[in-house]
């Protein structure tokens, strides 16, 4: 029985393999994604290889021992599962027009390691947990445990060729076209910054009472998913946590993850030590902020549970938030008030206090879209053109401005404006990839 | 009037509403070179090929064939990759730049002669209507002997721009922000339905039972 699963489950993988081997091909040779897809499926095909020669040569005869079998099978689930990692890898072209600028982003904070955020190489999007957005950051160990079960002594290379650090960030399929859920790749990204920077040492004494494995536990990953919050801040301003308030579960804390009080609290401050929050320091078209982060703070509350140790938990990275904001921000590059409002105070021309790259969303042109004498030749940075987007969304009048020029009716309006509202913000980020790329070949 | 490169160039540097956006223009100067009366225009990254294999023929009356989007698969070419065109092959790019023209302005967009000196074939719909926004759908076709290996960034088109007088008024069907090559619907659904009755009339008429 086990072994008519084995067999079957390795019939569907070599017709996933070799339909996935010619949409690759189909992307062409030079594609970003196609190189990643390739890199997997070539794995993929070597693990298929070697788990197809371990299910000949039972069937030729030796025993059919139960655990080899059911060893060999979860292999094969596991299989399937990097397939349809490279399946996505394979079909969506999109988020790499994100992605590349992402990358220049991080590169000069950890140059040493700029290796493993290659994006040709190993940024993988797939939809395997379909509402979830994640870092894998565990994905060499778990493909090095498949090959290992696949391959044999002889084929320790394939094993090697896995690199070390491998970083995979996953979206769901259906934000792939809402590139301002995008921004989330912020925190993502922050994730590799945390496994290569690590963070802050912190002492604490663990209380009594309480489950010890539990509180470790949570102090480790809690405090992974605050200093990735905080990086993502570092990286893109208000557009990380603006992301963040949209997706952001209700307030429930979990292993995993601290509560979202918790969370909006450190971008919070994140945010005022950028200069974005503050009555006197918010720039214009940006005044709006400070009420949405009020209110994303309000709405998520002080629910957290008065004891236990979620509670307690809470309240020792509450007194540490300083520390950690001091961390990341200690570490220069980040993108702050001073930057955007370089890139929107183009010429003097903003019309009616408006920032110019919204403006220019308003008039239905890419936000980068900037005149050589604007910015001296340069690209807005890529959190500006994000943010100019999140500006344009979250703010009633500029919306309803951006909607009315359209002259569609409602429910389809909202839709096709927002639609290409995402088309400006993508096409902006393929421009700034593309002036860098094409700045670079020039030299 | 037909604009000449430095008026172009002056016309980029108003305010909005009356601003002509064409971005982004890599190399300024090449691309908008003084003494000429157009802008050079870069091939984009986003080419739609003609499938033939997968359809029968194209009937644009029947609903069915909005699935002709099928028929023209898609392919995405990074910069610095390339794309061949094959003799006699068909198919769809766009501008890399992206384009909005004020209301003041209409535009053509035509090929290089260079490229049509090797048969390459660039646009064949070149009327940019004025308050367009978005990048240019183009319509190649390979009309030498040997494949041609193109790639994202070729300066392959050329856009001449044209004062409007007076101003044209303001279409929200021009909005629409393409930034890849777009295949849009051949006929309308009124026109649609009214050309099929007539043809089903026809059939009725002439006893043919299709």
């Amino acid at each position: 029985m086990v072994a008519d699963a084995l067999a079957d489950s390795m019939q569907r993988a070599r017709f996933r393999l070799t339909a996935l081997g010619e949409a690759i091909d189909r992307l062409g040779p030079t594609s970003r994604h196609a190189t990643s897809a390739r890199f997997l499926w070539n794995l993929c095909k070597t693990a298929h290889e070697g788990l197809v020669a371990q299910l000949d040569t039972i069937a030729v005869g030796l025993p059919k021992v139960d655990d080899v079998l059911n060893g060999l099978l979860a292999a094969a689930e596991s299989l399937h599962i990097y397939l349809a990692f490279v399946e996505t890898g394979a079909v969506e072209r999109v988020p790499q027009a994100m992605i590349a600028p992402l990358e220049a982003l991080v590169r000069p904070l950890v140059p040493e390691g700029s290796a493993c955020l290659q994006p040709a190489r190993v940024l993988v999007y797939y939809d395997w947990v379909p509402s979830n957005y994640s870092f894998r950051q565990d994905f060499p160990t778990e493909l090095r445990a498949l090959l290992t079960e696949a391959l044999d002594d002889a084929d320790a290379p394939a094993v090697e060729a896995v690199p070390q650090v491998f970083a995979a960030l996953s979206f769901p399929v259906a934000d792939q076209s809402n590139v301002l859920l995008h921004s989330l790749l912020g925190h993502e990204m922050g994730h590799a910054l945390v496994e290569l920077l690590k963070g802050p040492p912190m002492t604490v004494g663990l209380p009594q009472g309480f489950e010890p494995e539990l509180l470790v536990q949570l102090l480790s990953l809690w405090k992974v998913e605050l200093l990735a919050d905080a990086w993502a801040v570092f990286l893109l301003g208000p557009a990380a946590m603006l992301s963040l308030i949209e997706l952001a579960p209700a307030d429930q804390a979990s292993d995993d993850h601290p509560c979202s009080h918790l969370r909006f609290s450190l971008m919070d401050q994140c945010l005022r030590r950028g200069g974005f929050v503050g009555a006197q320091e918010a720039p214009l078209g940006l005044a709006w902020l400070p009420a949405a982060i009020g209110t994303a703070l309000e709405r998520s509350g002080n629910t957290r549970p008065v004891n236990g140790p979620y509670a307690w938990a809470h309240n020792f990275f509450y007194r540490q938030l300083d520390t950690l904001v001091e961390f990341v921000f200690g570490s220069s590059g980040a993108y702050t008030r001073d930057n955007w409002v370089s890139d929107g105070e183009q010429s003097g021309r903003c019309a009616q206090g408006c920032h110019s790259l919204v403006w220019r969303i308003l008039h239905y042109t890419p936000p980068d879209s900037v005149d050589t004498v604007d910015l001296a030749g340069r690209s807005p940075h890529l959190a500006s053109v994000l943010n100019a987007g999140w500006t344009v969304w979250q703010h009633k009048g500029i919306w309803q401005r951006f909607c009315s020029r359209l002259e569609l009716s409602p429910p389809a309006k909202e839709y096709e404006a927002f639609a290409r509202l995402n088309k400006l913000l993508l096409k902006a980020m393929e421009i700034i990839s593309i002036r860098a790329e094409w700045a670079e070949a020039m030299q | 009037m037909i604009l000449t490169a430095d008026d172009i160039r002056e016309r980029m540097k108003l305010p909005f509403p009356d601003k002509l956006v064409i971005t982004p223009l890599l190399d300024e100067t090449r691309q908008l070179k003084r003494g000429t009366a157009a802008v050079d225009l870069r091939l984009g990254q986003e080419i739609m090929c003609a499938q033939p294999a997968v359809l029968c023929s194209l009937n644009p009356l029947c609903r069915e064939s909005q699935d002709l989007r099928g028929y023209l698969s898609k392919t995405y070419v990074a910069v610095g990759g390339e794309f061949v065109l094959h003799p006699r092959e068909f198919a769809l790019a766009a501008t890399l730049e992206y384009i909005r023209l004020p209301l003041a302005l209409a535009g053509h967009v035509v090929g290089r002669s260079r490229w049509a000196r090797v048969g390459l074939i660039i646009a064949m719909a070149t009327f940019v209507h004025p308050g367009y926004a978005g990048c240019l759908t183009l319509e190649l076709q390979n009309l030498g002997d040997v494949p041609m290996e193109l790639s994202p960034g070729f300066t392959v088109a050329q856009l001449i721009l044209e004062e409007v007088k007076p101003p044209a008024e303001h279409d929200p069907g021009q909005l629409t922000c393409a930034t890849g090559p777009v295949f849009l619907e051949l006929i309308k659904d009124n026109e649609r339905r009214m050309f099929s009755k007539l043809r089903d009339r026809r059939k009725t008429l002439t006893g043919d039972k299709g």
